[in-house]
């Protein structure tokens, strides 16, 4: 979770116009580049927009990380339904999903089109080279906060294992290794509300 | 098209990191990209703002046009959006309960290995030549150690790629 102090809690909570929903996150849309950006989306929307109090948007956000879906799309969801009821969200999620969308269709219509000589393939190449080297980056990083419980390695391997060298389909692995992992932490958690 | 991706959308656990190995199945064996095609989407998803999960758009694209690009997208990122504005709607409730944690925490150890999957999956598609061994290996502990944003290194592996990989 987001690790700075608490904003401060502004004095009253402002209105939103749909306008200002679908500007506000058009602009978080078109700036956030894999995630990370949650501290600011944080401090835009609580101390400078003032559309939710500090403590309902955290609610929000562990939500939209629980939920299956991009996170920021989710937490843009969420934040237009808080502000403006279904309107809000179904125009928070169209300015958080339709201008990257017209990004990607421009980005393809170049990757489609003639002007895609060799040198630009051989330039994709090495772009999907370093997409390669960022996902491993990823992966080493996220298995350093799982470091060092055996049980959770134990699942990370067995998944990986399962779905790389068994094939093993996405619902089957979420429902028995993220099954078996989750009743896991359930039963730590649980006997660990008992001895308190 | 829209009920491959429809279901993954309702899958992706985890903002997504963890569907891409599926998504890699599926879209090979429908015959919508090849291996080399969706390594080189997957990295453009990077690229640009917004969720990688946009990428799904191309894949679209590829196998149908703008039409297929705005079917794919829609059933990628509209049912997780329904699921979260239902659970928005009972949100109170909602995040009261344990089950938040119990899905969040317990669910990462799995997430995490989709994410190694999702590194060969990848890998598979994109390093066919030893520079691109190294390219990758130099971005991988240039993000470890370094703030170099994602989109910068790509930018660099492109450069590199021009350079080395023709």
């Amino acid at each position: 979770m987001t690790q700075t102090a608490p904003a401060t809690e502004p004095a009253e909570l402002r209105e939103a116009t749909l306008w200002e929903i679908a500007v506000v996150f058009g602009v978080i849309a078109m700036t956030a580049f894999g995630g990370g950006q949650k501290a600011q989306i944080r401090q835009q929307l609580v101390q400078k927009k003032r559309w939710i109090t500090d403590r309902d948007f955290i609610e929000g956000l562990e939500v939209a990380q629980v939920l299956p879906g991009p996170n920021v799309l989710n937490l843009a969801v969420f934040m237009g339904q808080r502000v403006r009821g279904t309107p809000g969200a179904i125009v928070a999620f169209l300015a958080g999903s339709v201008p990257p969308f017209l990004i990607v269709l421009a980005a393809g219509a170049f990757y489609f089109s003639p002007y895609n000589v060799p040198i630009v393939h051989a330039a994709l190449f090495g772009a999907a080279a370093a997409a390669v080297g960022l996902t491993l980056g990823n992966a080493i990083e996220l298995t350093q906060d799982l470091w060092p419980k055996w049980l959770n390695l134990f699942f990370m391997v067995a998944t990986a294992l399962a779905v790389s060298y068994f094939h093993l389909p996405l619902v089957l692995t979420l429902l028995i290794f993220g099954g078996m992992s989750m009743y896991a932490y359930y039963r730590e958690h649980a006997k660990a509300s008992e001895k308190t | 098209m829209a009920l491959v991706f429809g279901w993954l959308s309702i899958l992706g656990f985890g903002g997504g990191k963890g569907i891409i190995p599926q998504m890699h199945t599926d879209s090979v064996q429908y015959g919508w990209t090849t291996s080399e095609q969706f390594s080189q989407f997957y990295t453009i998803g990077k690229l640009v703002p917004g969720p990688t999960t946009i990428f799904t758009a191309l894949i679209g694209m590829q196998a149908a046009g703008v039409v297929g690009a705005i079917v794919a997208t829609a059933a990628m990122f509209v049912p997780s959006s329904i699921l979260m504005m239902v659970a928005g709607s009972m949100w109170k409730r909602f995040s009261a309960s344990k089950w938040k944690d119990v899905v969040a925490v317990g669910l990462e150890p799995v997430i995490i290995g989709l994410v190694w999957s999702s590194v060969l999956t990848i890998g598979r598609g994109a390093l066919h030549a030893w520079p691109a061994y190294v390219m990758a290996a130099i971005v991988t502990v240039l993000m470890i150690r370094t703030s170099v944003s994602a989109p910068l290194l790509i930018l660099m592996g492109a450069a590199g790629g021009a350079a080395f990989l023709r």
